[in-house]
This record gives structure tokens, sequence and C-alpha cells, in this order.
């Protein structure tokens, strides 16, 4: 999220790709007040197999804002784009990785050969699967005249970049635009969508469980009616008999915890082993989580066991011990 | 021990069987008694009205001085352990404990320290030739030890036993 969050992005009011932003927009851009830079971007996917949006990105920069287009991203190896190169590119640690590239190595876009002239470091997000080219080698490559996808705004030093923002989109025509706030707004909205999901899915396991717990334990206590009848022929209290069947219960619970804790880490490691390659979603586990995910699965067992313990404890002794 | 007018009365449904009328018993401390009779008689539903695991319908037992009939539900456990002792015609071990393990039960209830309890399991079932059986199984006994280990732990948990 911290990548390009400096900057705010300008687009054509009909989106991305209805097109209608060009090279002279930007100029419009540059004299709003308050904007200390402002230069066009194109972007477009790059996927040679897969369909949709976990593909590669290629992004066309002017080759003087290369190094501050994706600011705060460092350099692993080479450079960034200089004036006048034309089939140049930097390329992202992801691709990097998988085309398995080195400075000086060709990278194929769109039926031409590019050289590799940087290697950008790792940033976990979606940037790592993107290639950065010369605008203008973009715009001929993919035919577009001089159009641009949208457009970076760098705001000056002790400008407000939501006010700007709005300025913006109503002094340039044809332009809506989306603040470094809005874009977290954004953020958090799908994350919290996300998080829904997992936290539902979560209860849903925790009731199956439960219920699971529950239905092991009420079966378990009838098949030893008998012996249920034996402990209070011999003199248990109510309260041994609850106590035995909810221990029995929690003891479930625990080893299920376990169990779960095991199976669950297992696959967030292959998780994340597999999403490194395309999206920045990364999951993590913390102490914290594992110490709420024992007691959660102590406490679904104990109380599953209640109402098995509840009938255990409340048997007869005489029609327990007559029992099977 | 000593009844008076004891009565059980169960209900199938709505028709109500007479299992015990009025019976009156006495037996003193030390003596033997053997109850006998046709089935059907009411013979088990005697003994679990004087083991407490069933509730008379009327009359009285009295149990080395105490009333246990008018013992509220809640204290009867404690009158099994300390007053009663079962064998069962089916021996009725716990499967999964070991021999000591079942003769020790009610002393656990009781609360009875750990060493305190196993010396005393130890000693019974030593004096009732069963030293070398103390971690076997109910499974691994033979129908007589099985049955010597329910008198073991019949007795393990009653006051005034020597042992």
């Amino acid at each position: 999220m911290s990548v390009t969050s400096d900057k705010i992005r300008v687009f054509a009011e009909s989106g991305v790709f209805g097109g209608g932003l060009t090279d002279d927009k930007v100029s419009d851009v540059l004299r709003v007040a308050g904007v200390k830079d402002a230069y066009g971007l194109l972007m477009t996917t790059f996927d040679e197999d897969k369909m949709g949006m976990t593909g590669k990105q290629i992004l066309g920069v002017p080759p003087e804002k290369s190094s501050v287009a994706l600011y705060p991203v460092e350099l692993k190896a080479g450079r960034f784009l200089n004036p006048g190169d034309s089939y140049s590119v930097v390329v992202g640690s992801n691709i990097k990785r998988e085309y398995k590239l080195q400075i000086g190595s060709k990278f194929e876009i769109h039926d031409k050969y590019f050289t590799v002239v940087g290697i950008r470091d790792y940033t976990g997000s979606i940037f790592d699967n993107a290639v950065i080219i010369p605008l203008e080698t973009a715009q001929d490559l993919y035919d577009v005249g001089n159009s641009v996808s949208y457009i970076f705004a760098v705001p000056d030093e002790r400008v407000d970049a939501e006010m700007l923002s709005k300025r913006i989109e109503l002094s340039v025509k044809g332009t809506s635009t989306l603040s470094p706030g809005e874009l977290e707004v954004q953020a958090r909205q799908s994350f919290m969508i996300f998080s829904v999901i997992t936290i539902s899915s979560g209860l849903l396991a925790a009731i199956v469980g439960g219920l699971c717990v529950m239905n092991t334990m009420l079966m378990s206590v009838a098949e030893r009616t008998r012996e249920f009848g034996i402990l209070k022929a011999i003199g248990a209290e109510t309260r041994d008999i609850l106590l035995l069947t909810l221990g029995e219960a929690s003891c479930m619970g625990f080893f299920g915890g376990i169990l779960g804790i095991l199976v669950g880490t297992g696959a967030v490691y292959i998780m994340n082993a597999w999403l490194a390659n395309t999206r920045i979603v990364l999951f993590l586990i913390t102490p914290r989580l594992l110490i709420i995910a024992m007691l959660f699965a102590l406490l679904i067992g104990a109380l599953s066991g209640l109402y098995p313990a509840y009938r255990a404890s409340k048997m007869s002794p005489m029609e327990a011990l007559k029992h099977a | 021990m000593q009844d008076e007018n004891l009565s059980k009365t169960y209900f199938q449904g709505k028709i109500p069987v007479h299992a015990l009328r009025c019976a009156c018993i006495t037996v003193r401390k030390g003596e033997l008694l053997a109850i006998m009779g046709p089935s059907g008689s009411g013979k088990s539903t005697l003994l679990a009205l004087i083991g407490s695991l069933e509730k008379a319908t009327d009359g009285k037992i009295i149990l080395d001085g105490t009333d246990i009939t008018s013992v509220p539900e809640k204290l009867l456990p404690r009158v099994r352990r300390e007053k009663i002792g079962f064998i069962f015609q089916h021996y009725n071990l716990i499967p999964t404990l070991s021999a000591l393990e079942n003769v020790e039960l009610s002393m656990r209830f009781s609360r009875v320290p750990k060493k305190k309890r196993e010396e005393r399991a130890r000693n019974l079932l030593e004096e009732l030739g069963l030293g070398d059986r103390l971690s076997h199984k109910p499974s691994e006994l033979s129908g007589g030890e099985q049955q010597r280990v329910s008198i073991a732990r019949a007795l393990a948990n009653k006051r005034g036993y020597p042992g």
C-alpha cells in the first residue's frame, strides 16, 4: 500500500479502459495550483496463458520519471530508464524470478524484444509483477497514439492531497481522481470483506466442530450407560460424573485444537507460497492467533460436552444398571 | 438395618405394578441374611431400595441409625460410599480400569488421598489372593477373580472393616 501512496491518480471519467486521457491532459493537470509534478502512464496487462487479474502488468512510464513513479521502491540491480531508451525494461522481483532474468537478458513483450536494464526490489505488492518500459515505446507498441491510462499527480510539499484531488477533478475537464485517502478506504473495505468471509468460515467450522464433539460424546455416554450406573452405585456424586464427561469433551477439544493448528499452519504455508506469485494478500500466523485458536477449541469442546454430561449425570442408577 | 412398611409401586403407563408391599425386615450387626423367593417376588426391588438405588413409594429404611428414606437425594451418594457395598451378579467392574483402580474407585469419590487409597486397595486384594493381578484389566481376569475384585471394591471404603 505504501507504494505510490504519495500520489494522486487521475483517471478519465469513464475509467481506465474508457480511454480519453491524453498527453495534453497532463499539462492541464500540471497547471492546477498545488501540483508539483504530473505525468501520464500507460498500463496494460501481460498475460500469456492465464486470464484475468492475476496477470502481470506493463507500465509505460516517461523514462525520466521511472525512478520516482513507483517510489519508494529501490533497485536491486541495474538502473532505471534513461531518456532516449526505447527497448529497455525495468522488471519487478517476481518477473525476474519467474523468467530467470538478469541485467542484459532479453524479455519479450508483445512480439518485441526488450533488454533488461534494471531489477526492482521485492515489495510484496502487485508491482512485483510489473515491468516498466518507456511511455512512448508503450504507446507505439499498443498503437494508442498519445493516450495514457492515468496520470500521476504529485502534490506540493505542504498541500493537502485530499483537497488537491478534488481541485483537479473540478479544474480539469473529464477527470475523476483517486486520492491516497480514498485509496486507503478502498483497500480497507476490501480487507473488511475478506475478514468477514474468513471469520464466517471460521465460525462455521467451530459450530460444526462443536456439534461433532457433542454427537460423539452423546454416543459415548449412551454406550456407557451401564458404567455410569455402576459409578453411581459405587457412590459417585453428580458433580463427579459431570466433571468426568466435561473433561472428556474438553480433551477432544484440546486435541482437535492441536490438530487444527497443525493443519491450519500447513495450509497457510502452502497458500502463502502459492500466492507469492500472484497477489499481495499474505496470511500471517501470530502467537496471539494460536492462543486464541487453542482456547476457542477447548471452549467449544467443553460447551458441547455440557449437554451429554447433564444426560449422563441424571441417569437413575437402577435404570442404567439394567441397560446393556 | 430395619425396614418398616416398605413399599414400592412402579407405573407402566397408568397401570400400577406393586413390586413390594409393606415389607418389614430387621437385620442385626454381624448377621448374614439370604433373601429367597420365586422370580417376580420383589427380591431385586427390595435390594434396590435398601441399596438406595430406588426411592421407596412408602415406608422407612433405617440403616445404622440413619433413616435413608428421608435423606435428600444429594446426600445419597455419600451414604452409598460409606454404608453400602454392592456385589453384582455380573460383577460390573469398569472394563477400562485395572483391578487396583476398580477397588480404589469409591475411595476416589470420597477424596481419600492417593497413597492411602492405593495402600488400602492393595491390602484388600492381597488378602483375597489377587496380589499378582493388581494391574490386570477385568478382561484379563477369570470369573472368580473378577468376583473377588468386586468384593474388595464393595469393602474398600467402608469404615469398620479392618485392613
